[in-house]
């Protein structure tokens, strides 16, 4: 967790600390008066207020913080509203930038592809016109595939079972920052799939949607920060998408019963 | 004395109040919006349960006392006051029903309703693409890479576009209010068109 870079510079971090109820009164009696006095400063500490939470969801937040965040930032309503706004707004950022990634990749493999295509046929053409410079023939480099080096490092992988009568232990440390489900599919027929966690109360505290399944017999990745998991059960739902005209299938949706541990 | 006798707001205490605001009523309209979005912060911020009763009990008070006619130089600072008034009197009185902090961690109440969660996501896709293509980028782009990574990753985005990190966070902070503008209407004509 530790970092030469400060989270926050020294403008924001008293506001921070406000927020997390550590500042000393006459600092915090400071802040209250700037609120009613400064026309700039309520869009000011809404907008660290927004880069707390995302600090939180990151998994930056040091260990007393993080703790100062669920129990005195969220016990506000409204700043749990934030939370659970600003957590799809990222999510929904982040799949945006995925799927950006993904139409990069494509593009520049059929780029890649047509070149190559290009390569080849010239090298064909020089060979039939012109054998004798076979010995200098042009090898195509293999296409890497765009390898992005997956650290396991502060990720607790848990492979789930296609049962769900038992619980799954999901042992979590403070280091970790990302619970990595991986769902056994449910049916090749259903061509994504939703997923969303609840707390006991039934909230939705994570979900993802539009999932589509890596290939026949490979598991589901479902990535969840830590951070919004605490020591309690939660239900996990994994339901495929049925097509208008598909057949029906036997089991379309999975819920499972996840059991967090926190570990020291 | 622990219930002091209910006092309801007057139109005239009203004027009185939109009056100290500002001269021009439109202006004081949009005055008293302001000052009264600030006080549910203030109260917020100081964990009050009931932000918005204890808001609307410090501007009654404030307008029955400019009613009675007690002069007020900086209305600010004099609310400011009276806020702080209101909310150790609401403490007090709802101390025993505060939750236990653990419980609070453990169990983090979704206040919207499971309608606008299912609807957000989708509707949240759609307003990202209604962003300009430079709003869009630069939200996905500060959005990316995880954990403390994506710190020295802003630090680097600040650099290329050419603005401090500080004016990078503002930025971004102007594109979520612009996506949550657009979340909210979408929000409006699904919840319109569904019910």
């Amino acid at each position: 967790m530790a970092s030469d870079t400060p989270l926050w510079d020294e403008r924001e971090e008293p506001l921070v600390r406000f927020l997390l109820g550590d500042l000393p009164a006459a600092e915090r009696a400071t802040v209250e008066a700037r609120l009613f006095e400064d026309r700039g400063f309520l869009d000011e500490m809404l907008a660290v207020t927004d880069d707390l939470i995302d600090a939180y969801l990151a998994g930056s937040l040091a260990p007393p913080d993080a703790a100062r965040f669920e129990t005195h930032f969220l016990a506000v309503r409204r700043h749990r509203e934030r939370f659970e706004l600003l957590r799809d707004m990222i999510a929904a950022a982040q799949e945006a930038g995925r799927e950006g990634r993904a139409r990069r990749f494509v593009g520049w493999s059929l780029t890649a592809a047509a070149l190559l295509i290009a390569a080849m046929t010239a090298t064909l053409l020089r060979r039939t016109s012109a054998p004798e410079q076979t010995a200098g023939s042009i090898t195509p480099t293999p296409r890497s595939a765009e390898t992005t080096p997956t650290a396991p490092v502060e990720t607790e992988v848990v492979p789930l079972s296609a049962r769900t009568d038992q619980p799954v232990e999901i042992p979590l440390s403070s280091e970790t920052k990302t619970v990595r489900l991986e769902v056994p599919i449910i049916d090749d027929r259903h061509p994504t799939y939703d997923a969303w966690v609840r707390n006991l109360e039934g909230a939705a505290i994570w979900t993802a949607r539009g999932l589509v399944p890596p290939g026949s017999g490979r598991a589901l990745i479902l990535s969840i920060p830590a951070q919004v998991l605490t020591a309690t059960d939660y239900a996990l739902v994994v339901r495929g998408e049925i097509l208008r005209d598909a057949p029906r299938a036997a089991e379309t949706e999975r819920r499972y019963t996840l059991h967090v541990a926190r570990t020291p | 004395m622990n219930s002091p006798q209910k006092w309801s707001l007057t139109p005239s205490a009203l004027e009185r109040l939109l009056e100290a605001l500002a001269s021009d009523r439109v202006e004081a309209s949009r005055e008293y919006e302001d000052f009264r979005r600030r006080l549910i912060h203030f109260f917020e911020w100081r964990g009050s349960a009931s932000s918005e009763t204890d808001t609307d009990e410090t501007l009654d008070r404030i307008a029955r006392k400019l009613e009675q006619g007690e002069v007020v130089e900086n209305l600010r600072a004099y609310a400011r006051g009276v806020a702080v008034n209101v909310f150790l009197e609401g403490q007090r009185r709802q101390s025993r029903e505060r939750i236990a902090l653990h419980e609070l961690a453990a169990t983090p109440r979704l206040v919207v309703g499971s309608d606008d969660v299912d609807l957000r996501l989708p509707c949240l896709r759609k307003c990202l693409k209604r962003l300009s293509d430079v709003n869009r980028s630069l939200l996905v782009s500060y959005y990316d890479g995880e954990g403390r990574c994506h710190l020295t990753e802003r630090k680097g985005l600040a650099a290329r576009l050419g603005m401090t990190y500080s004016a990078l966070k503002a930025r971004a902070h102007r594109v979520r209010g612009l996506l949550e503008e657009c979340l909210h209407e979408c929000l409006d004509c699904k919840g319109k068109g569904d019910r």
